[in-house]
């Protein structure tokens, strides 16, 4: 048989179940094709879907609305795909203290008006015994423009062979390394355009990007096998640069040196009990975005992704804020949307809001929550004065405006200790203890508990003396960041990225955590893999 | 504008056909076009939070040029658009390739190929209107409301076609990569809690018909587990006997009924990652030193799936067949990809074993599971899994969601959180009694622009509820 | 085809194909810009050199142009009749001057002797960019710290061959400084390992002939056999002797007596398997085998359930076997084909399963009809083995699946031959295993003369003498195309 497309089609049967399609679907989501967009967001063409979108919106009875007119550029070297680009337009609106959205890839000033009635019919059909009370937090700074994420190599500008050659370039380098199997480089770069209008008559283009790379190996030596990675190149809101400007060669170079070092130790199995622990600063960051970042997302707290990812041990904001003790003294947490090369770093939210800095936790207690201007109005009305959080923190965030915006945790840091700390001064104090580097933390839905594990040493004399196998520590979240009685210096900090998954719709955002390594007076030492 | 959720399969194929109009260098090609509608409503505090609808196209091209791999993803279906994702295909296959595309990777995708109809459509799926859903939403939170307790959830109706068509190198059609797939998908879950954090209740469901889910059942369970849930009380970890609800057992085996996604691709970067259910040639468990044809688990466990399961809901893309992976507690399959199939097995398939499944029930109910139990626990479900050790699948999650002491028979009291450390192995080595198979709650997810969706859109799970003994909790925790 | 129509591309589109292309050639020319068309638009700037600040960058420049070149062409390279010249020839000029220009801001005082071997990378992307003197220089310096000592690992012997490799490796081979660099070997004496030394006269003796240099062909021969005379009985034992060492002694012996061998030839093909066999003899050592590239096996008749015979430009199924072949009295060729040069199918290379398009036995194609074209009474008889399979086609009866052969290799390919296709018989291990176990075929166990396979390897071709010996046999390739056509021609011409 001479096969052709047609034929293939007319003689598999899956043209039988083609009867099952209900009539509704033999339509299109059409593209207006005499008309096509050309996808810079700050096409002028572009506000006029936006006005269509507002329009329309507020003409179904929207008591607010916005709209997001998103590209998405996203470019893997390395990796698949390789070229990815995402058009998309999405309008929320607010009808009677009910929110209703709608989304679709085509740019046309048609389908904007088509999805601003369609958000509306969404945000109508929830008010069925009523209009629900709330009242959106103020935005007093509500500013229009134009933002550009400040890089200096846009890697969308440049040639993609740069980037593939400077990347192939690593591999003889490692090669000659004995004992090191390369793995193969890749590079993630995404642009993101994305245009904003709302019923306040705000209107703002910004254009963010992100960068990333995974660059490692595997060290082999007398059957035993320890891998590594470069942690100075996670998800930032920074261009090429970002790659280019570290010394890779060297900081590989290290990861060998350290790798060997590592592999000269005796291998043993836990002993488990209750040992000061060390932590690097990528364990620590690893903890933070387990635990304090998503504890005060001010969404999740108050119940709204309860059905998905779970709730928060802050579980009382009212009374929490200002009174409960999350860690020791020693610990300053803040979230800063502004830090220059964050993951999540903006100048508006997903809601026009000019993020504020917020110190979450203060010396150990909790001072404030990460929100939007839905769940601050709300923090309004119910903390009546106690607390004064009269203005969303704006984190509100959506990668595209394919999916609702939700709050995400914007950039936090660790607020530095004593310059005098270091991973290594802590180490050499340490008597008898467990160090513990490139760890994971699980913890569990409240956010309240959890294992932290990764490549652990036993610590005897201010020395590394052997590697821990299946070592764990269990932890209390509050205990833990309890028991913290040191934290690095300045100049021991690095700034991780780290993307995150919300909702059961699995709407999705990037953000960073900056942390220092930490010493933690007491920590539960478990073997994982030891049963009841 | 017209309000229409999905391109039809002409159109997909219309969009399909222009693009490869595109393409002006010879080499293997697939290309894939989809599209989706998604009608979600997320509830919280007991009102809505979000009601939204979405639609999306996706057009992905790979193309394979002298050994060259590249590809590209659009959601864009103007001449243009269409135009550069093939010219961009090209040139990356042109400059030296991607690593990964210049392997088979993208054109080893089993397609939609010669198969049946399947059980994935359901027009009153479709064809639900947001208003019918809110109601339903509404009426779902208002008990809870009344009792005083606080409902999160959510409901969603989606529906989702391909169209896929691939090349060999001389431009002649692949039929094992080209063909049409659409599939609906219902699911509801629901958390009821105690507005002050002290209870909190889960119930779900999914399948890709409305009429296996009934959103206002699964509502009253959530509400009726939340207030039972309240005033935990501290209970020593340890060993201890468990009844399993259908939803726990299936969120305990699929720690080890792992795809060639989640396996197959770690493995080959980590050794750590062995299963001994999958098979490779040099580099995995050699078959012969498998577990294959071995008792792994109790002789009562069946664990299979049938393509044509009517309840299963299965596109039958060509690469999947009927599989039997356990047959009366013997390992009968192993995880293969589709060269291995070939070369050692004759069969021109991966033996890749979806998380689609059926694992035989037996004719007890929970509760008489509960009332032969001496001393032990009901659990509703486990949550944060995490595989600790891929060779004994030894995992470790939490409870979660409603957690009951049985003493003599009867649930005594609501039970603290635990964390477990266990293989799902052993629970099924250890089985005490097999309760009816139910549908649990098991959507799919559609990772954004993998434009092979198809692959992972195999979810449903049909298990039963189980009685295990000496199941190892191994800490309590605070998290309600 | 239709499929692939060629289609006028648009005025952005022919822009940036343009741009890319540039790339490789000019490197400074800065493109037009593409007018705010944004989607996938490929960068509208030229590969900026200056930015490379390494010479690893500039050696992954260099590898991906090289790629680019290599898939512009319109043909499969290795379809084409082996070039001698493909080792002499430098980089295309894209690559060479890229390269250059990268390469620009570096001098030899950029090597970095002490990082690991780097040193060696430097040398081979000195000579790609034609900058000979510099390779030299690195060559120079090493070699000047380097000192002889059979024990040391970093010893001269050692340092001297990666060198050679590295020089080899030099786009554009310069055979006068390989050749210079080799002779240093012969001023070892026993201070270098007996292995190190054969294998770096064996590299001088096989590029040699590219490069039409008799004279150092001869003596590298000669000292090959000079050292093998030195080798104790332990040493022929050794795992370097088995498997390569004395290949290598055999190769220079029958280059040393090829006239004579030829002349052997001429007379019968027993006395040329008698003839080569009596200097195999002495170096093959105690493991006595018999000629590794099957001179003097004697070839069975072919067996097949299915036949096909191309005739002209028709191809006709047989109905039966069209006499016993390799026939008597013929000079014939036998060549195993089987299911991994069908179209698409997967072949294992390494840990990674790929497709090779074509199937990895396309390059031979063409030299089989290069074969028949030179000499017309060669009777070449294909013989493959049914699988049950061919690509990504569902199952097929054992007929089907020999008439797609034939439809593939003798139709599509035009192959100038009688296919033979057989049934491979199998069985299943019992359930649950399942594995099938392919039954040896007689063809199989005909052809593999003991050795421990079950199927004779894709694409292995078989040339026999009129009275039925085997003369040689190996992989149908562009490299060992030339060797087939000298014995060809040898006994084609028999008086």
């Amino acid at each position: 048989m001479h096969l052709t497309r047609r034929n293939v089609l007319k003689n598999s049967a899956f043209l039988a179940a083609l009867g099952s399609i209900p009539n509704a679907a033999q339509a299109v989501i059409r593209h207006n094709l005499a008309e096509p967009i050309l996808p810079d967001a700050r096409d002028p063409r572009v506000k006029q879907i936006c006005a269509a979108a507002i329009t329309a919106a507020k003409d179904a009875g929207a008591s607010y609305a916005d709209i997001r007119v998103s590209h998405m550029y996203l470019r893997k070297i390395g990796g698949i795909p390789p070229e990815t680009e995402i058009m998309s337009v999405g309008v929320r609106a607010l009808v009677d203290g009910f929110w209703g959205f709608a989304s679709s890839p085509v740019w046309s000033t048609d389908e904007g008006a088509r999805l601003g009635r369609a958000a509306v019919r969404q945000a109508k059909s929830s008010n069925i015994a009523g209009p629900r009370e709330m009242t959106l937090a103020p935005n007093d700074n509500v500013t229009s423009g134009e933002w550009i994420m400040p890089i200096k190599d846009d890697p969308f500008q440049l040639n993609f062979n740069e980037v593939f050659d400077f990347l192939g370039s690593l591999m003889p380098v490692m090669n000659r390394w004995p004992g090191v199997l390369p793995s193969s480089p890749v590079a993630e770069f995404r642009r993101l355009d994305k245009f904003f209008a709302s019923t306040l008559n705000q209107e703002f283009f910004q254009r963010s990007y992100l960068t990333s790379a995974n660059i490692g190996f595997r060290y082999q030596s007398d059957g035993r096998v320890t891998g590594a990675s470069i942690d100075s190149l996670t998800p930032a809101g920074r261009g090429f640069e970002y790659i280019r400007d570290q010394d890779i060669r060297a900081e590989l170079r290290k990861l060998y040196e350290e790798a060997k070092e590592d592999l000269k130790l005796p291998f043993k199995p836990v002993d488990v009990g209750r040992y000061p622990v060390v932590v690097d600063r990528s364990t620590a960051a690893n903890l933070m975005n387990a635990t304090i970042g998503p504890a005060t997302e001010l969404d999740r707290i108050l119940g709204f992704v309860a059905n998905s990812n779970g709730t928060s041990f802050i579980n009382d904001p009212v009374e929490m804020i200002g009174t409960l003790k999350i860690a020791s003294p020693e610990v300053t947490i803040v979230a800063d949307r502004s830090t220059e090369g964050g993951a999540s770093t903006v100048k508006w939210d997903d809601e026009g809001v000019q993020p504020q800095t917020v110190t979450l936790i203060d010396k150990g207690i909790l001072t404030g929550v990460q929100t939007d201007r839905d769940r601050a109005g709300w923090l309004n009305t119910n903390l009546a004065g106690k607390y004064s959080l009269t203005q969303s923190s704006g984190s509100l965030s959506s990668d595209i405006a394919q999916t609702p915006p939700n709050i995400f945790s914007g950039n936090i840091r660790l607020m530095p200790g004593d310059d005098s700390i270091t991973e290594k001064s802590m180490i050499e104090e340490m008597e008898d203890g467990i160090f513990i580097k490139r760890g994971s933390v699980v913890s569990d839905f409240q956010l309240s508990s959890g294992v932290m594990s990764g490549s652990a040493f036993e610590v005897k004399k201010g020395k590394k003396t052997a590697m821990l196998a299946a070592l764990g520590v269990l932890f209390r979240t509050s205990e833990l960041w309890s028991t913290v009685t040191k934290v690095g210096g300045n100049a021991s900090q690095r700034m991780y990225g780290f993307s995150s998954m919300k909702t059961n719709y699995y709407a999705s955002s990037t953000s960073s955590v900056t942390a220092s390594p930490v010493l933690f007076k007491e920590g539960t030492v478990i073997d994982v893999t030891r049963k009841a | 504008m017209s309000d229409i959720k999905l391109l039809s399969m002409e159109e997909l194929d219309s969009i399909q056909e222009r693009l490869l109009s595109f393409s002006n260098r010879r080499g293997m090609t697939l290309i894939s076009v989809s599209s989706s509608w998604n009608s979600e409503l997320s509830w919280a505090r007991n009102a809505s939070s979000m009601t939204s609808d979405r639609r999306d196209v996706m057009v992905f091209v790979a193309r394979n040029i002298k050994r060259g791999g590249g590809g590209a993803i659009t959601n864009q279906i103007d001449d243009i658009s269409l135009e550069n994702v093939m010219r961009v295909s090209e040139e990356l296959a042109m400059n030296g390739g991607i690593p990964q595309m210049s392997d088979d990777h993208p054109f080893e995708v089993p397609f939609v190929g010669s198969a049946g109809p399947s059980n994935t459509w359901s027009d009153d799926t479709f064809n639900r209107s947001v208003e019918d859903s809110s109601r339903l939403v509404h009426t779902a939170t208002l008990k809870a409301r009344e009792s005083g307790f606080s409902s999160a959830g959510y409901l969603e109706n989606r529906a989702f076609n391909i169209f896929a068509y691939g090349t060999d190198e001389f431009g002649r059609v692949n039929p094992s990569m080209t063909g049409y797939g659409e599939m609906t998908q219902l699911q509801c879950s629901v958390t009821v809690r105690d507005p002050k954090g002290a209870g909190s209740g889960w119930a779900g469901k999914s399948s890709y018909s409305m009429a296996d889910v009934n959103e206002l059942a699964i509502a009253e369970k959530a509400l009726d587990k939340a207030i039972r849930s309240m005033n935990a009380v501290r209970i020593e970890p340890g060993r201890y006997t468990v009844v399993l609800e259908p939803q726990a057992t299936a969120d305990l085996i699929d720690q080890f009924l792992m795809d060639e996604q989640s396996v197959g691709r770690r493995f080959a970067e980590d050794r750590r990652y062995a299963s001994p259910m999958w098979f490779m040639t040099d580099e995995g468990l050699p078959r012969e030193r498998s577990k294959l044809g071995t008792k792994i688990v109790d002789s009562r466990v069946t664990i299979s799936h049938t393509v044509k399961d009517p309840e299963l809901g299965i596109i039958p893309i060509s690469g999947i067949r009927d599989i039997t992976l356990i047959e009366n507690g013997v390992l009968k399959e192993l995880y293969s990809d589709r060269s291995l199939s070939l070369n050692e097995l004759n069969v021109n398939a991966p033996n890749v074993f979806r998380k689609t499944y059926r694992m035989n029930g037996g004719t007890s109910t929970t509760e008489e599971m509960i009332s032969s139990t001496k001393r032990g626990f009901l659990v509703t479900r486990f949550s944060n899994p995490n595989l600790i050790d891929s060779r004994s699948v030894l995992s470790s999650g939490v409870t979660r969601d409603g957690l009951w002491l049985i003493e003599d028979g009867k649930i005594t009291k609501s039970v603290k959180n635990f964390r477990f450390t266990e293989s799902p192995l052993f629970a099924l080595n250890n089985l005490e009694e097999i309760g009816q198979a139910e549908r649990v709650f098991h959507p799919f997810d559609m990772p954004m622009f993998s434009g092979l969706a198809p692959q992972f859109a195999l979810s449903q799970v049909i298990v039963p509820s189980i009685k295990v003994n000496d199941f190892s909790f191994t800490s309590t925790i605070d998290a309600i | 085809m239709e499929t692939y129509k060629q289609i006028p591309m648009n005025n952005i589109v022919r822009k940036l194909i343009l741009t890319t292309a540039l790339c490789g050639t000019s490197l400074l020319v800065t493109a037009t810009k593409v007018d705010a068309q944004t989607r996938f638009a490929k960068p509208d700037t030229a590969v900026d050199v200056s930015r490379y600040k390494t010479v690893e960058e500039c050696m992954a420049l260099r590898n991906r142009l090289n790629q680019r070149e290599i898939r512009n062409l319109p043909y499969w390279q290795d379809t084409l009749k082996y070039n001698q010249s493909e080792k002499r020839n430098p980089y295309p000029a894209p690559v060479r001057d890229t390269l250059a220009l990268c390469l620009e801001k570096f001098s030899v005082a950029s090597v970095d002797y002490g990082n690991f071997s780097e040193y060696l990378d430097w040398i081979t992307v000195f000579y790609d960019a034609m900058r000979d003197s510099d390779a030299d220089s690195v060559i120079a310096k090493k070699l000047s710290t380097a000192k002889w000592g059979k024990e040391d690992t970093a010893g001269l012997h050692k340092v001297l061959g990666d060198i050679l490799v590295s020089v080899q490796q030099g786009k554009g081979l310069r055979w006068d400084t390989f050749v210079k660099l080799g002779s240093i070997i012969d001023s070892a004496g026993d201070r270098a390992p007996w292995k190190d030394k054969i294998s770096i006269y064996n590299s001088l003796f096989t590029l040699s002939e590219e490069f039409d240099d008799s004279a150092v062909q001869k003596s590298s021969a000669e000292k090959i056999i000079a050292v093998e005379k030195t080798l104790t009985d332990k040493d022929k034992l050794s795992r370097f002797w088995l498997f390569g060492g004395r290949i290598y002694a055999l190769n220079a012996m029958d280059f040393l007596n090829n006239r004579e061998m030829l002349d052997s030839l001429r007379t019968s093909a027993k006395s040329y398997v008698s003839f080569r066999n009596s200097y195999w003899e002495k170096v093959r050592g105690e493991n006595a085998d018999k000629l590794p590239d099957y001179s003097g096996e004697s070839a069975k008749p072919v067996t097949g359930d299915f036949w096909f015979k191309r005739e002209g430009d028709k191809v006709s199924r047989l109905p039966q076997a069209p006499g016993s072949l390799p026939a008597n009295g013929r000079i014939s060729l036998v060549v195993f084909y089987d299911i991994r040069c069908e179209d698409n199918t997967p072949v294992f290379i390494g840990q990674y399963h790929r497709f090779y398009p074509g199937g990895q036995c396309l390059p031979s194609y063409p030299i089989l009809r290069r074969m028949v074209e030179q000499y017309p009474s060669l009777q070449v008889t294909i013989v493959s083995l049914t699988d049950g399979f061919i690509g990504n086609t569902e199952p097929m009866s054992p007929e089907e699946e020999a008439e797609q052969k034939s439809n593939w290799w003798l139709s599509t390919h035009k192959l100038p031959a009688t296919l033979a296709v057989s049934e491979q018989e199998f069985f299943k291990l019992p359930a649950p295993d399942g594995r099938r176990v392919d039954t040896p075929h007689e063809n199989s166990i005909n052809y593999l003369f003991g050795s421990a396979a079950t199927r004779v390897p894709s694409s292995t071709a078989f040339l026999i003498d009129v009275d039925g010996t085997i003369l040689y046999g190996n992989g149908l390739s562009r490299f060992s195309e030339k060797k087939f056509i000298e014995l060809l021609s040898v006994i084609t011409n028999r008086k």
